[in-house]
C-alpha cells in the first residue's frame, strides 16, 4: 500500500469508539430481546432452549465491544485510519439505496438504464456516447440473459 | 469389474452427444458460476427440468457439467474484481483478488485452474476407488460429531482475523447473530424478525455476500481511485506474468492437503463447498511458512481455497451413489433429475445399472480434461477484464450484482439486504474490520447451533454425547490440539510483536 | 442403447403433436388470466420431493394452460415466506402457491404467521402422498405394533428422526403419540435427507416420510417398512399396512395442491382448475410422476375445497380441541 494522509489519533479514536459503542448497542438490542419478559424463545439458560445460543453470542458481541471502547482509550492507542475521497463514495452508496427503493416502482428497465451510467458518472465518465451505450448495452444484454436463461422474472414498474 | 459393464461405460463416453452436452453443461455451467448470485444449486434446478425430457446419458452428463463448471466460474469473478460468483469462492477472493492488485491476475487465474482440476480429479478417483468404505464411516457421523466439526470450523476465525483479532471475533460475533434471526426450525419461534416477513426465513447469505464484497469494492473504489492509490498499470493491463511450473510445483503439500480435507468434508451429508473453502484455507494458513501473506496475495492461500471448494463436489456424490442421500442440495437436485430419468441412485443402481454408474465416473473424470481446455481458452479472453476502465467495469459489476441479488429468491427485500450489506462491508473495510470472520460466523451459525441442540436432545441434555462416542473423542481431541496450537502461536506471536514495536511496525512489501 | 433411445423419440413426438393440439384449443376459448406469465410458487428450497413435483409441473404446464408457467423456488421460513409473499400478490391468477397441508392447513392454525389459511382458495389438488413409518432392520422392533410396546416399556428412549416443527414428520409422530399414548423423542433435522441420513446411521430408530424419500430404501431392504398414513395400503409397497389396520388411527395425506391468492375471480380459478386437470391426464406428465415413485391424485377447485375444509377442522380438533 502507497502512503495515504492518515487520520491521526485523535480523529481514529473518535471514529473507534463509535464503532465500539454501535457494537455494544448491537449486543444490548439483542440481550434485551432474548431476556425481555416473558422470553420469548424459551429459557436463555437452558442449552437445548432457542434463546441460549443467541443470548450467548449476544453477551460475547457486548463485551467485545466493552473491550473495543477501552482499548480505543487506552495511552498507546495507535490506530489510524485512511482518509480517501467518502464523500464521492457516499454519492454512490445514495444512489444504490435509491435505485433499490425504487425497483418497484420503477421496474428493472428504468432503474438500471439510470443507475449503470450515474454509477459511471461517479467514476469521473463525462463522455456522453459512453454513458449512452452504458445505459442501454449492458441492461440490455444481462437482463435478456437472467430472464431468458434462467427464467428470473424481475419486477416491472409502471413504464417498462 | 465385469468386462460389460465397462464396456457399457466406454460406450457412454464415446457418445458424441454425451460429450456435446457434458462440453455444452461445462461451458454454461462456468459462465453462470461466474455471474454472481447465480450459484451451481440454482442453475441445476433451473436447468434439470429440460433434461426430463433427453436420454439419461446426455442429461445427466449436462447437469454434472453445470455443476462442476459452476463452482469452478465462480471464482473468475473473485479474482478478478473481488466479487465471488458463488459462496463457496468467498475465500478464493481475498488472495486472488489481492494478486489482481498487484498485476498478477493472469498467474491467479491459472493457479486457480490448477488447483480447481487437479483436486476434482484426485477427488474423483477417491471416489471411484473408496465410495464405499468412505460413506460407511461418514454415514456414522451424527449431530455430536458434526457439532464438534462446526466448531474446529468456527476456530478458524482467528487465522483470518487479520492484524486485528478482537476486530475478527467481534465480527464472527455480528455475523453468528444475523444468522439466528428467521424461524427456529426446532422450536418455531421467529426469532428476531422485528415484524418482517421477508425475515422469517433468515437474512439471505448470497445478496449478503454479494454486498459485502462487491457493493463495497465499488465504494471503496471510489474512496481510492486506483490511479492515485497503485501506480503501475502497465503491469496490470497485460493480466500480468504467468504462473511458474516450480511455484506450482512447490504448492503441492498445500493442494493435497486441502484437496483431502475437501473430500473428507464433502464427503459428509450436509457440508458444502462455501464451509470446506475457508478450512482448507485457515489449515493452509496454519502450516504455512509464511502465514502473513495470506490475505495479501499468497499463492499458497488462493490454491488452498481453489483446491478445498473443487474436492467438494466429486465427494459429494459419495453419499449420493452409496446411499442415495444428498450430500449436499445440488446433489438433492441431481438426485431428483436422475429419478425423473426412472433411476434412483443409491445400492439399487449400484446392482441394477453399474455400466450407467462406471460411465459417470469416466465422464466426471474427462470433465477435468475438458475444464482444462475450456478454463485456459477463457483466459486468455479473462486477462483482459482488468484492461477495462474502472467506469465501465464497475457500473457493469453493480448491474451483476444487482440483478444476481434479485435473481436467488425472486425477492425484492433481497436487493435490501445487498445494499445493507454494501454499505456494511464498506463501513468494515474502512475502520479495519475482516470481513471473512463475519461470513464465517454467518455459513456456519445455523450449523451449529441445530446440530448442539439436536445432540441434546439425542442424549436427553446431558453434555457427555460430546465426548462418549468415539467419533466425537477424536474430533474433541483434534479441537482441544488446534485450539492449544493457535493458543500457543498467538502468545509467541504476542512476545514477538512487543519487541518488534520498539523498532518499526513491518511495512508491507507490496509493488 | 438404440431401442429406447427410439421409442423416446417417437413418444417425445407424439407429446410434442398432442402438445400442439391442446394449446390449440385452449386459445379459441376466450382466456380469463391475465395476460403474461404465471408464477408457481414452491415454498422450499430446491432439493426435495415437492420441488421435484413443482418443476415437473412447470416444465409441462404452458401448453394447458395457455400461459408460460415459471417455476419459482421461494424457501425460508418452512414455506412461510413464500406463502406470505402469494397471499399478498394481486389476486388474478398471476401467481400461484404450490402448497400443502403444513402450509395451508396446520400451521396457520397452531403458529402466529403472517398469512391466515383464509388468504387461499383452493385451485386444485395435483396428488397427495401418505406418510410411511420406516425404521431400520437392526432395531428391536419390526411392525408399529412392536414399536409402540417397545417405547411403553422403555419411555422417552425411542429416538426418531423429525423434520421440522409442525411438519410433516413431526406430525405423524405427534398423532401416533397421541393415540397410542406413549412418549418418544423426536429430533428435529430440518428435512427428509439429513432424517434419513441419521436413521441410516444408526443415530436415530425411525422416521416418518414420503414413499418418494424412503422409497428406494425400502426396495433395497436398507430400511424396514412399518404402516402407512392413509386408509388404504400404498400401491407400490402393498405388504406394508396402513396403520389403522394395525389399531393405530393416524391418516395424514400429504397433499400437493396449487393454490391462488384469496378475491380471485371465479372464472379464473375455474380455468385453471380445468388446465391443471388436463396436465395431469397428460401421458408425458404421468411418465415422469410414476419415474419419481409418485402417482395423480386429481381433486378439480370444487373438491379439493371440500376436502381441504374437512381436513382443516380436523386438524383444528386434533390440535386445539375445538
Amino acid at each position: 500500500m502507497s502512503m495515504r494522509a492518515g487520520l491521526r489519533s485523535p480523529g481514529s479514536r473518535l471514529i473507534e469508539s463509535l464503532l465500539a459503542f454501535a457494537v455494544i448497542a448491537v449486543g444490548v438490542v439483542f440481550l434485551r430481546i432474548v431476556h425481555g419478559t416473558p422470553p420469548p424463545f424459551g429459557d436463555p439458560r437452558d442449552i437445548g432452549s432457542a434463546a441460549f445460543f443467541p443470548g450467548m453470542i449476544a453477551l460475547l458481541v457486548t463485551g467485545l465491544g466493552v473491550v473495543l471502547m477501552m482499548s480505543a482509550w487506552r495511552p498507546r492507542f495507535s490506530v489510524t485510519f485512511e482518509s480517501g475521497n467518502t464523500a464521492r463514495a457516499l454519492v454512490a452508496y445514495a444512489l444504490m439505496v435509491a435505485m433499490v427503493v425504487s425497483i418497484r416502482f420503477l421496474g428493472i428497465w428504468l432503474v438500471t438504464m439510470l443507475a449503470v451510467p450515474l454509477l459511471a458518472l461517479c467514476f469521473g465518465e463525462r463522455r456522453w456516447y459512453v454513458l449512452l451505450a452504458l445505459a442501454v448495452v449492458p441492461p440490455a444484454l444481462v437482463i435478456h440473459i437472467f430472464e431468458g436463461a434462467m427464467g428470473v422474472y424481475f419486477p416491472r414498474g409502471m413504464l417498462l | 469389474m465385469d468386462l460389460a459393464v465397462v464396456q457399457q461405460g466406454l460406450a457412454m463416453l464415446a457418445s458424441p452427444w454425451t460429450f456435446l452436452a457434458l462440453s455444452a453443461g461445462l461451458a454454461s455451467g462456468i459462465l453462470i458460476g461466474a455471474l454472481p448470485g447465480l450459484t451451481a444449486t440454482m442453475a441445476v434446478a433451473v436447468l434439470a427440468p429440460f433434461t426430463f425430457f433427453m436420454e439419461a446419458t446426455i442429461g445427466i452428463p449436462f447437469l454434472l457439467g453445470i455443476y462442476k463448471g459452476a463452482i469452478y466460474g465462480g471464482s473468475i469473478p473473485a479474482i478478478l474484481v473481488n466479487t465471488p460468483g458463488t459462496a463457496a469462492a468467498a475465500a478464493t477472493a481475498r488472495d486472488g483478488y489481492a494478486l489482481t492488485q498487484q498485476g498478477k491476475s493472469r498467474k491467479a487465474l491459472e493457479l486457480s485452474l490448477y488447483s480447481s482440476v487437479v483436486a476434482d480429479f484426485m477427488a474423483t478417483l477417491v471416489l471411484i476407488v473408496v465410495a464405499i468404505p468412505l460413506a460407511s464411516i461418514a454415514i456414522r457421523f451424527g449431530s455430536p460429531e458434526f457439532a464438534l466439526l462446526y466448531l474446529i470450523a468456527l476456530t478458524m476465525i482467528a487465522t483470518v482475523s487479520g492484524e486485528s483479532f478482537l476486530k475478527g471475533m467481534i465480527a464472527a460475533g455480528l455475523g453468528l447473530l444475523v444468522a439466528s434471526i428467521g424461524l427456529d426450525p426446532m422450536s418455531g419461534y421467529q426469532r428476531f424478525t422485528f415484524g418482517v416477513t421477508d425475515l422469517l426465513g433468515g437474512v439471505s447469505l448470497i445478496p449478503l455476500l454479494i454486498g459485502m464484497f462487491a457493493l463495497s469494492e465499488i465504494l471503496m473504489q471510489l474512496t481510492h481511485p486506483p490511479t492515485q492509490a497503485s501506480g503501475d498499470p502497465g503491469g496490470v493491463e497485460h493480466g500480468g506474468e504467468r504462473l511458474k511450473w516450480s511455484e506450482f510445483w512447490a504448492l503441492r503439500p498445500t493442494i493435497l492437503r486441502s484437496t483431502s480435507l475437501g473430500t473428507f468434508l464433502g464427503a459428509l451429508p450436509g457440508l458444502g463447498a462455501e464451509i470446506s473453502c475457508w478450512i482448507a484455507y485457515g489449515v493452509a494458513r496454519e502450516r504455512s511458512r509464511e502465514p502473513e501473506k495470506f490475505g495479501k496475495g499468497s499463492l499458497e492461500g488462493l490454491a488452498a481455497a481453489e483446491s478445498g471448494n473443487n474436492a467438494v463436489v466429486p465427494a459429494a456424490l459419495i453419499p449420493m451413489t452409496v446411499f442415495g442421500i444428498p450430500g449436499d442440495t445440488i446433489t438433492a437436485v441431481l438426485i431428483g433429475a436422475l429419478m425423473a430419468q426412472g433411476m434412483m441412485p443409491g445400492p439399487l443402481l449400484i446392482q441394477q445399472n453399474p455400466g450407467f454408474l462406471f460411465g459417470l465416473f469416466l465422464v466426471l473424470l474427462v470433465t477435468n480434461v475438458l475444464l482444462l481446455i475450456f478454463g485456459l481458452a477463457a483466459i486468455r479472453w479473462l486477462k483482459h477484464v482488468t484492461r477495462i476502465p474502472a467506469t465501465v467495469l464497475y457500473p457493469c459489476v453493480l448491474l451483476l450484482c444487482v440483478c444476481g441479488a434479485y435473481a436467488v429468491n425472486s425477492s425484492v427485500f433481497d436487493l435490501l439486504i445487498l445494499v445493507v450489506g454494501g454499505g456494511l462491508g464498506y463501513l468494515m473495510r474502512r475502520t479495519h474490520f475482516p470481513v471473512a470472520p463475519l461470513i464465517i460466523g454467518l455459513l456456519l451459525g445455523p450449523g451449529f447451533e441445530s446440530a448442539v441442540r439436536q445432540s441434546l436432545v439425542f442424549s436427553n441434555g446431558s453434555l457427555a454425547i460430546f465426548w462418549s462416542r468415539p467419533g466425537s473423542l477424536i474430533l474433541l481431541i483434534l479441537l482441544a490440539l488446534v485450539i492449544l496450537t493457535m493458543a500457543w502461536r498467538g502468545l509467541v506471536k504476542a512476545g514477538v510483536v512487543r519487541k518488534c514495536s520498539k523498532s518499526h511496525p513491518p511495512e508491507s512489501n507490496n509493488t | 442403447m438404440l431401442h429406447p433411445i427410439l421409442s423416446r423419440t417417437v413418444l417425445a413426438a407424439s407429446l410434442a403433436a398432442a402438445a400442439t393440439l391442446t394449446t390449440g384449443q385452449v386459445f379459441a376459448e376466450e382466456s380469463y388470466l391475465p395476460d403474461g406469465p404465471i408464477r408457481f410458487v414452491t415454498p422450499y428450497p430446491a432439493g426435495g420431493s415437492h420441488s421435484l413435483h413443482a418443476s415437473i409441473v412447470t416444465a409441462v404446464g404452458e401448453e394447458f394452460l395457455g400461459r408460460p408457467l415459471i417455476s419459482v423456488i421461494r424457501g425460508g421460513g418452512g414455506g412461510a415466506v413464500a406463502a406470505a409473499e402469494v397471499a399478498g400478490s394481486p389476486a388474478d391468477g398471476s401467481m400461484l402457491l404450490f402448497g400443502d397441508p403444513t402450509i395451508n392447513s396446520l400451521r396457520p392454525q397452531v403458529e402466529d404467521l403472517p398469512y391466515e389459511m383464509d388468504d387461499f382458495v383452493p385451485v386444485a389438488r395435483i396428488n397427495y402422498s401418505p406418510a410411511i413409518f420406516v425404521t431400520t432392520p437392526d432395531q428391536p422392533f419390526k411392525s408399529i405394533t412392536e414399536l409402540v410396546e417397545y417405547a411403553e416399556e422403555n419411555p422417552d428412549e425411542v429416538v426418531y428422526s423429525s423434520d421440522n416443527r409442525n411438519g410433516w414428520t413431526y406430525t405423524v409422530f405427534e398423532m401416533l403419540k397421541a393415540t397410542a399414548n406413549i412418549d418418544m423423542r423426536g429430533v428435529e433435522l430440518g428435512g427428509g435427507g439429513p432424517a434419513v441420513t441419521q436413521l441410516l446411521g444408526g443415530n436415530t430408530m425411525a422416521y416418518a416420510g414420503g414413499p418418494s424419500v424412503v422409497g428406494e430404501h425400502l426396495e433395497s431392504g436398507s430400511l424396514v417398512g412399518l404402516c402407512v398414513t392413509d386408509t388404504e395400503r400404498y400401491e407400490a409397497y402393498g405388504d406394508i399396512p396402513t396403520c389403522q389396520e394395525e389399531g393405530y388411527d393416524v391418516v395424514f395425506q400429504f397433499w400437493r395442491g396449487v393454490m391462488a391468492p384469496a378475491g380471485t375471480p371465479d372464472d379464473v380459478i375455474a380455468e385453471l382448475s380445468d388446465g391443471f386437470q388436463r396436465l395431469t391426464e397428460d401421458e408425458g406428465f404421468l411418465r415422469l410422476i410414476g419415474q419419481i415413485g409418485s402417482s395423480i391424485q386429481f381433486l378439480d377447485h370444487e373438491a379439493f375445497a371440500e376436502a381441504l375444509s374437512a381436513e382443516q377442522a380436523a386438524l383444528r380438533e386434533a390440535y386445539l380441541g375445538e
